[in-house]
């Protein structure tokens, strides 16, 4: 039932991050950015980042076995669908970072 | 000498309206499991007791109890499996309790029948023109899904199934897609109204519970996944190819 | 009192039960066939079956070939037409099951791959993994579903037969769920209950084996053919009892003794693992009472091993047996050999029909280990039973469709009315009502332990006789035995109380038949009478219902083409 409880969490860091675009919005940026540098946000974000990946890896292995791969002679193993997600997860997240904050 | 204590739920629609816990001392030994307790208490201390159990090898699937919470065979829980020597025995939840631990399995029944699990075929040759022919591999795509012995513990431990009682279901669906998988059958346009529709696959969030108290190794939500995949696959082929296709 | 009408009431939800249903509204659509089963089918004692079942399929293998192992295996009791019959009607059975979607394993040519098996000179014992029995009973089940006239009472308990003037008219049940006595009026009616395994101690069997049918057929006066010949299995779990399959043997499997030796080399030289089931479960005792078995907490056993089989063909071919060991006596058979000895698994006796399924008696048929054609003579050959279920199941179902559409509707006015209510009386006023005496369970449990003692593998005059006494002062017992249970809703120990009485008159016709066969013949093994007895006893006993002790006669066996000689493998 763990993966049940992660929506829990993304739910949580939804609300906490809605409120936070909210202040940022209406001209507040340094209220949003002490929010988001309060110790106890970021062990929430940390936590909730941990429940998020557990979800993404069991999603990304659930993959494997639903829609498994045929490429010839060979049929694809749910690892190898969790490895290859993971592997775009980093990417894409990279980019992403690469795009908004490192550029 | 070993004891265990085993606290059952008693329910006499006779005798009173409410179920209510009734505790039992059982000799201990690490080779018996919760069945013998049970039929133990029922030969010697209370005759009254009421279960279902047959085969005792957990092929049959009549034992299905809540043993400390969880949906299980009783004849296939050994008493050394569980948290000290109090072992709560109740009803499968999310069934009405007919008595003591026998639960009206009605519902599971009617779907059984609602997925059509027999083979369709447009043409059926005679067996003397000898079998279908079916390759290993072929097998394999069904075969864990026929594993089923329709134990109802997957219903039992199903969130979704305990809160809306016209879910299809894990073993159903399985059973479905057992046969949607068999390459002898031909019936897929037949039961792919039938799961797809709005109380059929769509209903489960995946929450996967069904497959861990599963004692076969059916793997039903895998079951149910890949039925959403062809679901899906097989609406979208009908928008591109509305007179294509099928 | 409420009653009900068909065409045909099943009674039994197995193999053949469900079998026959499905042969009858195949053959006559029109016809409302009623299945009426104490369990909920799926529960049906064929779900344990593991090894597989018999056909002649290859062109490798003929007919003879088939009916010779099974003449030859029955000790030459079995009536040789029968077996005729069978083999060849095995094949049509076996692919019309493979059509309604039996996941059968499959060879290289995609055709149903098969296995040896003990007392078969070929392979021809057709296979799922090691689970047939489970898988067939879940493909008829399923496939019963699509046939709107097959309907079910599920969880009701046959209590008697309705006789009225030499001709079955129904029965009278209990629905278990209510605890109400409802009688279901049909023109003809089939018993495929099974076998009665529960009488002994020690059984394959599950809880539901009481002989309910054996017992309905021999009170309305049918007799019980050949009770004395009890199939012992070699390999049952100690204790638990749980069946190891032939099939472990079939693939290769050794029965060791404690010096590690294939001790049956000085017993079946000639098939060794593969021979029949009574000599080797005789081997296995004697080499057990000759000091080369091991002690356990549960008795005697000798070893049964896979471990040169390789985890591959273990995970392919008997995953179950993987399973069952692992589980229930913590053993990786890959590694360690699995404990095992000799215990009750079927009856060769049952109620007496002909090839048709038909008992003799108007309106009543049987199918399946509940009747004895007899195509299994003193001994079975293992996975010749699932296919009886079906050959005989479709013929039974066939035969009853054909009588009852050549009958009217019997009415529910008197006779039949009244023998309902007598047995209303019967079950509520009387067996409910007594307040003190035994518990039910302790009467049971003597009859196991009596019968297990004194109709086992080894019987002489005096263990029969005894036998019979003590079935006999069981019965008396019975009389004063109580039901805790006062309930109507859902009485098991009603029904255990039923079902206990039900046993009891089955149980009675084994010694009694035992000990009037003073020779040794296939399962029934007689130390005062170690020889088989052609001249004498080349016939099948006959039990009849007496009110008391069975009356026993005796029958012609049928030979056809084999002649009886001397059966060693």
């Amino acid at each position: 039932m763990i993966r049940e409880w992660t929506s829990l969490f993304v739910a949580l860091f939804s609300l906490v991050y809605i409120y936070g675009l909210s202040l940022w919005v209406t001209g507040s940026r340094s209220a949003f950015l002490n929010l988001l540098k309060n110790p106890a946000m970021i062990a929430f974000s940390f936590i909730a980042l941990i429940f998020t990946l557990y979800h993404a890896v069991t999603w990304f292995y659930l993959l494997g076995q639903v829609v498994p791969m045929k490429i010839g002679k060979t049929t694809s193993k749910p690892w190898q669908a969790l490895a290859v997600n993971l592997v775009l997860l980093i990417v894409v997240s990279y980019l992403v970072i690469w795009l908004l904050v490192l550029r | 000498m070993d004891t265990a204590t085993i606290r059952v739920t008693r329910y006499r629609p006779e005798k009173g309206p409410e179920p209510f816990f009734q505790e039992y001392k059982v000799p201990y030994r690490n080779d018996m499991v919760v069945l013998d307790a049970l039929n133990y208490i029922k030969a010697n201390l209370d005759g009254t007791l009421t279960y279902r159990w047959s085969c005792r090898m957990g092929v049959c699937g009549s034992c299905g109890a809540s043993v400390d919470g969880t949906p299980k065979l009783t004849c296939a829980s050994f008493l050394h499996e569980f948290k000290g020597r109090t072992i709560t025995v109740e009803p499968l939840p999310n069934f009405p309790i007919i008595k003591d631990l026998v639960v009206n399995m009605e519902d599971f029944m009617q779907k059984l029948v609602k997925v059509k699990p027999w083979i369709i075929r447009e043409k059926e040759t005679p067996p003397e023109q000898g079998e279908y022919k079916q390759s290993a591999e072929e097998l394999e795509r069904y075969q864990q899904f026929s594993s089923c012995i329709n134990c109802m513990l997957c219903y039992s431990a199903c969130p979704i199934y305990g809160l809306n009682e016209k879910f299809l279901g894990p073993a159903a669906t399985a059973l479905a897609y057992r046969y949607i998988e068999d390459s002898r059958d031909q019936g897929k346009n037949v039961r792919f109204p039938i799961v797809h529709e709005m109380e059929g696959v769509w209903e489960c969030t995946l929450v996967g519970e069904c497959s861990v108290v599963c004692p076969k190794g059916v793997d039903p939500m895998l079951a149910i996944q890949k039925t959403k995949i062809l679901g899906a696959t097989n609406a979208i082929r009908s928008i591109l190819m509305p007179r294509g296709g099928r | 009192m409420e009653h009900h009408n068909h065409d045909i009431v099943i009674v039994g939800g197995g193999a053949a039960g469900i079998r026959a249903a499905i042969a009858a509204v195949e053959l006559e659509p029109k016809l409302d066939v009623a299945i009426v089963s104490k369990v909920y089918p799926m529960r049906s004692h064929t779900v344990s079956a593991e090894g597989g079942m018999a056909a002649v399929l290859r062109d490798y293998d003929s007919f003879d070939s088939h009916a010779y192992d099974t003449i030859k295996g029955s000790d030459f009791l079995a009536d040789q037409d029968a077996v005729e019959f069978f083999v060849k009607e095995a094949p049509r059975e076996a692919i019309q099951l493979e059509h309604w979607g039996c996941p059968f394993s499959r060879d290289p040519d995609r055709r149903i791959s098969s296995r040896a098996f003990g007392g078969m000179t070929v392979k021809r014992t057709l296979f799922a993994t090691d689970k047939i029995g489970f898988h067939l009973l879940h493909t008829l089940f399923q496939t019963s579903l699509k046939y709107e006239n097959i309907r079910r009472y599920d969880e009701w308990f046959v209590t008697s037969l309705l006789v009225d003037n030499g001709r079955v008219d129904g029965v009278t049940a209990i629905e278990i769920r209510t605890g109400e006595l409802v009688t279901i009026l049909g023109k003809a009616v089939i018993i495929a209950t099974g076998g009665c395994g529960r009488i002994f101690q020690f059984t394959t069997n599950g809880w539901i084996k009481t002989g309910d049918g054996m017992a309905l057929a021999y009170r309305a006066g049918v007799p019980l053919k050949d009770m004395e010949m009890v199939q012992y299995h070699p390999t049952l779990l100690p204790n638990t009892g749980i069946l190891i399959t032939e099939a472990a043997r079939g693939e290769g499997g050794h029965l060791l003794n404690r010096d590690g030796e294939r001790f049956l080399k000085r017993y079946v030289p000639g098939k060794m693992e593969l021979g029949p089931r009574d000599i080797l479960s005789r081997a296995e005792m004697s080499e057990i009472s000759a000091g080369r078995g091991f002690d356990g907490p549960y008795g005697s056993y000798v070893h049964l091993d896979l471990t040169h089989l390789g985890e591959e063909v273990i995970e392919t071919k008997l995953p179950f047996v993987k399973e069952l060991a692992e589980r229930y006596v913590g053993i990786d058979p890959a590694h360690e050999p699995i404990p095992v000895r000799p215990g009750q698994h079927y009856m060769m006796g049952g109620v007496h029909t002909d090839i048709h399924g038909f008992t003799g008696l108007p309106g009543l048929y049987a199918a399946g280990e509940v009747a004895c054609v007899s195509m299994n003579g003193a001994n079975r050959l293992g996975s010749n039973s699932l296919t009886e279920c079906l050959v005989f199941g479709a013929e039974a179902g066939k035969a009853a469709a054909r009588f009852a559409l050549r009958q009217n509707d019997p009415g529910f006015g008197n006779p039949v009315q009244g023998l309902a209510m007598a047995e209303e009386t019967r079950i509520f006023d009387q067996l409910l009502k007594h307040e003190q005496g035994e518990r039910v369970s302790s009467i049971r449990t003597d009859m196991q332990v009596a019968m297990e003692k004194h109709v086992g593998i080894y019987r002489d005059e005096n263990t029969l006789k005894e036998s019979c006494r003590e079935v006999g002062e069981l019965k008396q017992r019975l009389k004063n035995g109580i039901v805790e249970d006062k309930d109507h809703v859902y009485n098991t120990e009603l029904v255990a109380a039923l079902e206990l009485d039900f046993m009891l008159d089955v149980a009675e016709t084994i010694p009694y038949s035992a000990v009037q066969r003073q020779e040794s013949r296939g399962a029934h093994y007689r130390t005062d009478f170690t020889k088989r007895d052609d001249t004498r006893f080349l016939k099948h006993s006959m039990a009849y219902w007496n009110r008391g002790p069975p009356r026993i006669e005796y029958s012609p066996v049928t030979i056809t083409r084999w002649k009886p000689e001397e059966r060693v493998y």
